[in-house]
Order: structure tokens, then sequence, then C-alpha cells
């Protein structure tokens, strides 16, 4: 059976300290928005709880491409740019892709952003550049690749490894001996909107 | 919790999606008008109106993508499962044999070997006219098929584009016909009497869709508290579709054609005004789903 990538986040472990966001930006070199992003989830606004003093809720919630079996961005793609390697990491194929961005509204979790901005604070070459990663490409849309450059060359992604807590774990789903799938088996993990019938590759463990 | 209002698509596409639908209407009124062997000056440029509205509002798209140079992608690379991709070509076929048809009843194109009264003729626009429908209505589906957003994801939808194309292609009728002032009374009664009809069958779409939304869980009832703004009440249900209604089922009682002309004239406008802001109103409320609660 081929590798299916996916990732647990356990939400107990994540202080929201966004290190996974810096991370992500520098390595894949982003400057508007990011592909990973730390939302709170609790109050209304960031790092503040919901309820009221000693029945407070708040966590921290990573958020990043689930890499979906049946990912909507796939199905709505106009030109087939949006793609799903063997391994279930989608892709975006530039040269297919209109910039349309029909897979950014397609996409239940929010994960796909529209680059229309040029370079705006590296001066010359980018990190991911320098590092001979794949280009950004203008007026097209961008998402979480799982730094497949770094998984090519046997590094897990960014956003792992640089984690403090160790929230994050990274590996192949279709492996019941991997850390993941053990997690996922014992700790009861859970995917996000799964009612959709999305298939989520990213799973959390409660907080 | 993370229930977030979609800021991706905006007047642009609203403006895209206005434009097929109405060109579409507006042919397949034309298509039929020509059928019934009536209001040939009307129907004539009716039909030619179509596709060009269709081609203005590709230019929509267009500008939405930032580069005309990426269009090409879209016809040498086709996904049987995308809505887009299908309404890319529902709306060239559209557009071509529209313009087939249509073409042949202006003098410059009677080099043409077809024309409306031969089989051939007949049998593209009876192409055009099935496309034109399909124009009318895809945008439904193109939104309809996004889970993530419970109010565009209901199957009514693309019965509400349809209808709402439909109206906005009797507008540009009425509109010609006001203009052009050769249908005389009974033509601006007919028309005006389908015109009433169309509008009350879309109020009850529209008023269908937003009860079956209100009651479809808690963010696509939130769509619905969006849609509580002047632009909507004032622009679409008011504006957009009440007083033509009004203004239609009154010329229904009135035989002077300076009057009809005028009441056909203002209500286009206000149906075409309506059209468009519907279309806005209804892309920029979609919300979606919170992806947790607490």
């Amino acid at each position: 059976m081929s590798k299916r990538y996916g990732m647990v986040i356990d939400l107990k472990r994540c202080i929201g300290c966004h290190y996974c966001v810096v991370a992500c930006k520098m390595e894949n070199g982003i400057t508007q928005g990011s592909w990973a992003r730390v939302d709170t989830v609790g109050g209304q606004t960031m790092d503040t709880a919901s309820g009221e003093y000693l029945n407070l809720i708040m966590f921290y919630l990573p958020r990043l491409c689930m890499h979906c079996r049946d990912a909507p961005c796939v199905e709505v793609c106009p030109t087939g740019a949006c793609y799903q390697r063997e391994d279930g990491i989608v892709m975006v194929d530039y040269d297919k892709c209109v910039g349309c961005k029909y897979c950014i509204v397609a996409c239940p979790y929010g994960a796909r952003y529209y680059n229309k901005e040029g370079s705006a604070y590296f001066a010359a070459e980018r990190p991911n550049e320098k590092l001979g990663y794949r280009p950004h490409k203008l007026h097209m849309t961008e998402k979480c690749t799982l730094c497949l450059d770094r998984l090519e060359s046997g590094k897990e992604p960014a956003c792992v490894e640089v984690c403090p807590t160790g929230a994050r774990h990274f590996g192949d789903l279709n492996d019941p001996q991997s850390e993941v799938s053990q997690l996922i088996a014992r700790k009861h993990a859970s995917q996000l909107l799964k009612d959709l019938g999305t298939e989520p590759s990213v799973y959390y463990l409660s907080p | 919790m993370f229930q977030e209002r979609q800021t991706t698509f905006g007047w642009l596409v609203s403006a895209d999606l206005f434009l097929s639908a109405t060109g579409g209407g507006v042919f397949l009124i034309s298509f039929i008008l020509d059928l019934l062997n009536k209001y040939e000056p009307v129907a004539r440029i009716g039909g030619i109106l179509g596709p060009i509205l269709v081609l203005i509002g590709a230019s929509f798209l267009v500008a939405e993508i930032g580069s005309k140079a990426k269009l090409y992608k879209l016809f040498f690379n086709f996904n049987l499962s995308s809505w887009m991709s299908r309404g890319t070509w529902i709306l060239t076929i559209f557009i071509i044999f529209g313009l087939a048809y249509s073409l042949t009843a202006f003098t410059a194109f009677g080099w043409l070997p077809w024309s409306k009264a031969t089989a051939l003729g007949l049998g593209i626009g009876m192409v055009a006219a099935l496309f034109a429908g399909l124009a009318t209505s895809y945008t439904g589906f193109l939104f309809g098929v996004v889970k993530g957003i419970p109010f565009w994801n209901m199957p009514i939808l693309p019965l509400l584009f349809f209808l709402s194309g439909l109206c906005t292609g009797i507008a540009i009728i009425l509109a010609i016909a006001s203009f052009y002032n050769t249908i005389g009374v009974t033509g601006f009664h007919q028309l005006g009497a389908a015109g009433t009809v169309l509008i009350l069958l879309q109020l009850l779409a529209l008023g269908g869709y937003l009860e079956i939304a209100r009651h479809s869980g808690v963010t696509s009832a939130e769509s619905v508290h969006l849609l509580k703004t002047p632009l909507f009440i004032g622009g679409v249900v008011m504006v957009g579709l009440l007083v033509p209604f009004c203004l239609l089922a009154y010329s229904l009682a009135v035989r002077n054609m300076l009057i009809l002309s005028i009441l056909g004239g203002v209500s286009s406008v206000l149906l075409l005004i309506g059209g468009l802001f519907q279309r806005y109103c209804i892309v920029r409320a979609g919300v979606s789903r919170p992806l947790c609660c607490t």
C-alpha cells in the first residue's frame, strides 16, 4: 500500500506560540498571509477565553491544509491544477492554475490563499528560492504542501520540526505502526467537519 | 467560533453571474418569440444581445482572474467534475451557437448557408436555446456544490438563478420594446403579463430559499441575517422585484403607448438593477461553517 501522509495535532500541548506559523512562512518564503495559522477557540479575540471566571474555556486550534482524501478543491478546480499525489498530498500545478479562486471558496477549512502581491520584504531571492524550492507564482492559489521539498530530502514539515511542545506529529496514516496511526487509534483523534465527507488527513487530539 | 464570511468573491464575480444568466435569459425568450413568430424586431435584437452579454460577463471573470493570458488554460485543461469547467464550455457553446443563430437575422450575414427559417438554422437555434437555459442556471450549481457554505449549498439555488435570469432577460426584451415601440399595446400587455408571472415566481423562489436557509442550521441562518441590509431589502426586494411587479401589473390596464413604454422601460431598468444586486447579496452573504465550537 502506498503512503498517505498525515498529521496529528495534540490540542492539549499547543500553547499558541505561533512558532509553526513563522517557520512555515520562513521555510516557504511566504509574504502575504500564511499557509498555517493558529486560532484561539474561546473568546472573540486572540488569546481570550469564553465563559466566566473559574469556568473559562480556551484552547488553540492550529490550522493548515487538511490534504483531504476527497478534497473539494480538487473536485471544483476547472483545469485540474489542484491534484492529489499518490501519497495524499494535495498540490497546485502552477502551469494549469488560472487563479479563478474557486478552490479558495470551496475549501471548507479556509486553507487556500491567493498570491496577489510580489515579494513584500524579501529583497531579492526568497528563502525558499535560495533553497531551490518551488518558486511562488503571482495571481495563483497557494497552500500548504506539507513542506514537500523537505519531505523529499528526508525531513519533516517545518511546523512539525519547530513545535516547542511536540504538539505536532507527522507520518504515514496507512502504516498502522506509525506514530500518527497509533495516536489516532489510541487517543480517539477527530477530524474537522467530518460530516462533510472530505476525509481530512489532519487529525486533532482533544484539548 | 470560526464562522467566517467569505470575502474572496465580490462585485466582479457577481457581475459575471448576472450577465451570464441575463444573456441566457434574453436569448431564451427571444428564441421562444421567434418560434411563436412574434415581435420580430425585438426578438432579433434580443437574440444577438444574449451572447454579447455573456461575452461581457466573461470579461469580468478575466478581470477577476487578473490576466487574460491564463484564460486559454480553461479550454485546454478540462475537469469533468468542476462546474466552472462545465460552465466554460456551456458559455462557449452558447456564444458560438447563439451568434450563429442570431446573426442570420441581419442582412450583413445573409451569406451564411442557413437562416432561422431552415431546418439547420432551427437546429442551431435549439442547441443555442438549450445552452442558454444552462447558462442561466449553471451558476446556481457552481455555488451549490460548495459544501462549506451552507447558504449556497442548497438545491433551490439553481432554480432561483434560472428564474432571476429569465426575469432580467425579459427586462432586456421590455427595454428593447420600449425603445423601438414596435410591438403595440397587445405586445406590451403580453410581455408585461409574462414579466409579472416571472417576478412572482422569482419572489416565491427567493422567499422559499431564504426560509429553507433560515431553518437549515445556525450558519445559513447567519447568512440570512446578513441579508438584512438596505441593499437587499431595498435594492433587491423592493426596487428590484416589488416595484417592477406593481408597474408591470399596472401596465396591463394601460392602453397609452407612451405610458406603456415608460412603464416598460422603468421596470426593465429596476429588474436589471435588482438582478445584479441579488447576485451580489447572495455571494457576499456566504458564511463558512464553523470548524469547531466552544
